[in-house]
């Protein structure tokens, strides 16, 4: 137990008297108004005799157990029970200092306790008021309205807070902390780098002369098995400097994350200089994506603009984030990074393996985001894995052994068995970005700072509070009937920053899945109903919403038109990974139109719906 | 004093991070992986539950899936090592919960930064009961009073310890 030496003067209420009632107590008189101190010295005697032998220096008390009861009792009570309540309990507390004061049978060490809720009945007691002016209550800490905030003003709060004398100021602050740079990082070891990630360009140009007499490093760049020192690279310019993490092993870039001199350097050259460092380095596009080029274009143009914040990049590269391209053809958890969560199943009850992004997860510190969502082509068919209907049909099945090894090498459901089905991965549609979605998780979780975190804690707490009406960045809480349901962007303070960072950023188009209601979208319906997240959003993104990302639609219409080989002999010239510009894939890039819908044609949303339904 | 909360929200937590929100009411449950277009998510006869956490899903949904009521769920939630504190929590840097014992039953949590006070069968509403000094959730409904006048009563950590300690209670150290 903490000594109650360190516990300062017991609260003193602001009105000075107490009523009647408390007044009437010689005992409770005797007492109030000292501090621990001073009443443990009043009861030095009393310590004295208890702690003779055979007397027990803690003799239990059941009574003493009920005076807090009491006033539990009373907090949760409703305005008609409180008086009552109140009497009681200021009945009972007079009850044990008088047998406390008679018979001495108490234990010493309650006293103060005892004191302490006297305090806060005869507060209570005192103008028939609410003990809130005079109880610890305070309001939801907002971090903007706490002491440390408003520091500066030496002589401000502290002094004329009513009982501030009574709390050391490290005790009275709230515990809301100065901002922190960084969250913890992590100790463990980085991440395997996944599968086999060959260098995503090639110098086809030697450096200019001119350029190699300016800077002699300059004449290493074409070497891609030549590592340079961070002290010859902070000596190259912006260019040289994207032409060299685009030539090396990604395990020589991803070195650089804690090359501080190198990122202070990037940061010089820029806010958005630096994003394109900081992408370059966290970003992981294994070689077998189908469009690896492509993809690996838009998945910078989309990342670079979530990371014109500085202490973002830095926070992000010191925790060891991570963001993996899943091609288009593979499973999430084919992956070194996502392997963990194969054959495992969802919280709504899809199996990991098919879903189709990850992010923002402290443990694991990695971001997946898919091709196909990149690259507005439809998922390949091959991403779909045998399941079963639910967890308990997986125990059942494996109870009974009717499994058998799947497409990964594990145990799986055997063909046919009941159920069993066979999952599709999902698509999302025109326009939405998952990339964003996932990358604002991360950001949220590895990339702010406290204060930030704070504000977007509160901000979601305050509009909890709101009526169902209320509009979040996925509309309101209420289905097409005007009952009540949660949105996507209401079901968690994450979900909550990560759609309405995706609206801010002009990429959260579409229809909620749980209120079937259009989702708002564009940076100037953030401004106008999320002011305080256009703030942090503000300070993380780039200036401008960002166009044409995940581009289906048209994808679907280049797709659909008569094609060039329909008319013309078959040539197989189309290269593997050509580069998009603002996110609309080269249509000679396209692959194969390929169908989204599962056996049966249903939608792939029907076709799981019901995963999981109890 | 104040209204009570209903529905009751809670978030679940284990190793100072948040895995779960959860409503105590019938509604829907809700992964961390992106709905896809068309989605239709999964009802729940006693709970609505979204995910803040990938890596406990499949296990939370077992611990689910073997409750019978909501306060079932919530006592197979803390068996599992998972402690249930109000959803009004800041929990991006939330120190590590610190079980309360009496003898050897849990009947409660304690976290040493400000927060609401809830027992997990009475909640007060979202913005009432919150204490500068410490979180408790009361987990057994005989100590859930006695618990929130303790808090409610002291002002620092070491006053509310010692209360806790005066009312036969063991703190965990955290």
């Amino acid at each position: 137990m903490v000594s109650k030496a360190k516990n300062n003067a017991l609260p003193k209420s602001s009105g000075g008297t107490s009523g009647g009632k408390v007044e009437s107590s010689s005992a409770k008189s005797k007492l109030r108004g000292l501090s621990f101190a001073e009443g443990e010295k009043q009861l030095a005697p009393v310590d004295a005799e208890l702690k003779k032998p055979g007397t027990g220096a803690r003799l239990t008390n059941a009574n003493y157990a009920k005076l807090y009861d009491l006033y539990g009792k009373y907090l949760k009570a409703g305005p008609s029970k409180q008086p009552g309540l109140l009497a009681e309990l200021d009945q009972a507390i007079q009850s044990w200092l008088s047998v406390h004061d008679g018979s001495k049978k108490h234990d010493e060490s309650r006293l103060p306790g005892v004191r302490l809720l006297a305090d806060q009945v005869r507060v209570a007691l005192s103008g028939g008021k609410s003990t809130e002016p005079e109880t610890p209550k305070v309001e939801a800490p907002k971090v903007d309205e706490t002491p440390k905030v408003e520091a500066p003003k030496v002589d401000a709060p502290k002094v004329d807070a009513p009982k501030v004398d009574l709390v050391p100021p490290e005790e009275m602050a709230p515990t809301i902390e100065p901002p922190k740079d960084v969250p913890p990082p992590p100790k463990d070891v980085p991440p395997p780098i996944t599968s086999e990630e060959k260098p995503v360009a090639k110098l086809d140009e030697p450096p200019k002369v001119e350029d190699v007499k300016e800077n002699p490093v300059v004449a290493k760049l074409p070497d891609a098995k030549v590592e340079l020192t961070v002290e010859e690279l902070v000596t190259l310019d912006y260019n040289q400097i994207l032409t060299y993490l685009d030539t090396r092993e990604k395990s020589v870039v991803e070195k650089l994350r804690t090359a501080d001199k190198f990122i202070s350097h990037a940061e010089s050259l820029g806010a958005e200089q630096l994003a394109q460092v900081v992408c370059r380095i966290l970003l992981r596009t294994p070689d077998s994506v189908v469009n690896k080029g492509g993809s690996r274009t838009e998945a910078i143009r989309i990342l670079s603009s979530q990371l014109r914040n500085a202490e973002v990049c830095k926070n992000l590269l010191a925790n060891e984030a991570f963001v993996v391209i899943i091609p288009k053809d593979k499973l999430m958890t084919d992956f070194a990074e996502f392997s963990q969560w194969a054959g495992t199943y969802t919280f709504d009850g899809r199996p990991w393996d098919i879903t189709r992004g990850m992010g923002g997860i402290k443990t694991s510190r990695n971001t997946a985001i898919a091709e196909e969502n990149l690259t507005g082509d439809e998922v390949d068919q091959s991403v779909a894995r045998k399941g079963w209907h639910s967890k308990e049909w997986m125990e059942h099945s494996k109870k009974n052994g009717t499994t058998e090894t799947n497409e990964n090498g594990k145990v799986g459901p055997k063909t046919g068995d009941t159920g069993t089905k066979v999952f599709n991965a999902g698509v999302y549609c025109s326009g939405y970005s998952t990339t964003n979605h996932e990358f604002f998780h991360t950001i949220h979780s590895l990339g702010l700072n406290k204060t930030d975190h704070a504000k977007i804690q509160s901000e979601y707490d305050d509009k909890k509070k709101k009526p169902k009406e209320t509009e979040w960045a996925d509309g309101p809480e209420m289905k097409k009937d005007d009952t009540f349901s949660v949105n996507y962007s209401s079901s968690t303070v994450y979900e909550y920053f990560a759609q309405t960072g995706c609206a801010f950023q002009g990429t959260n188009v579409g229809t909620d899945p749980y209120t079937s209601r259009d989702r708002n979208n564009g940076r100037s319906w953030v401004n106008a109903n999320e002011p305080e997240l256009a703030k942090i959003l503000g300070k993380v993104c780039s200036d401008s919403e960002l166009k044409n990302v995940n581009p289906r639609d048209a994808k679907k219409k280049v797709d659909d038109a008569p094609k060039v080989e329909d008319v013309k002999p078959k040539e197989d010239t189309a290269p593997k990974g050509g580069a998009t510009v603002g996110g609309a894939p080269s249509p000679t890039t396209a692959p194969k139109k390929e169908a989204t819908t599962p056996e049966g044609g249903t939608k792939v949303g029907d076709s799981i719906g019901l995963i999981g339904q109890k | 004093m104040s209204a009570d909360r209903e529905p009751r929200a809670y978030l679940v937590v284990r190793n100072r991070a948040a895995l779960l929100r959860v409503e105590a009411r019938p509604g829907h449950l809700r992964s961390m992986a992106a709905p896809p277009e068309g989605w239709v998510p999964p009802t729940h006869p006693f709970v609505d539950a979204s995910s803040m956490d990938p890596t406990s899903e499949d296990e939370l949904r077992g611990v689910l899936d073997a409750s019978t009521s909501f306060g079932d769920f919530m006592a197979r939630l803390i068996a599992a090592g998972c402690d249930i504190m109000s959803a009004a929590s800041d929990t991006w840097d939330l120190p590590p919960a610190r079980r309360i014992h009496a003898g050897t039953r849990v009947v409660g949590a304690l976290w040493a930064q400000g927060g609401q006070f809830t027992s997990l069968d009475w909640q007060p509403a979202a913005d009432a009961d919150i204490y500068p000094h410490a979180t408790i959730t009361a987990y057994a409904a005989d100590r859930a009073d006695a618990l929130h006048g303790a808090l409610a009563a002291t002002r620092t950590l070491p006053e509310l310890e010692s209360i806790i300690a005066d009312l036969d209670l063991t703190l965990a150290p955290g």
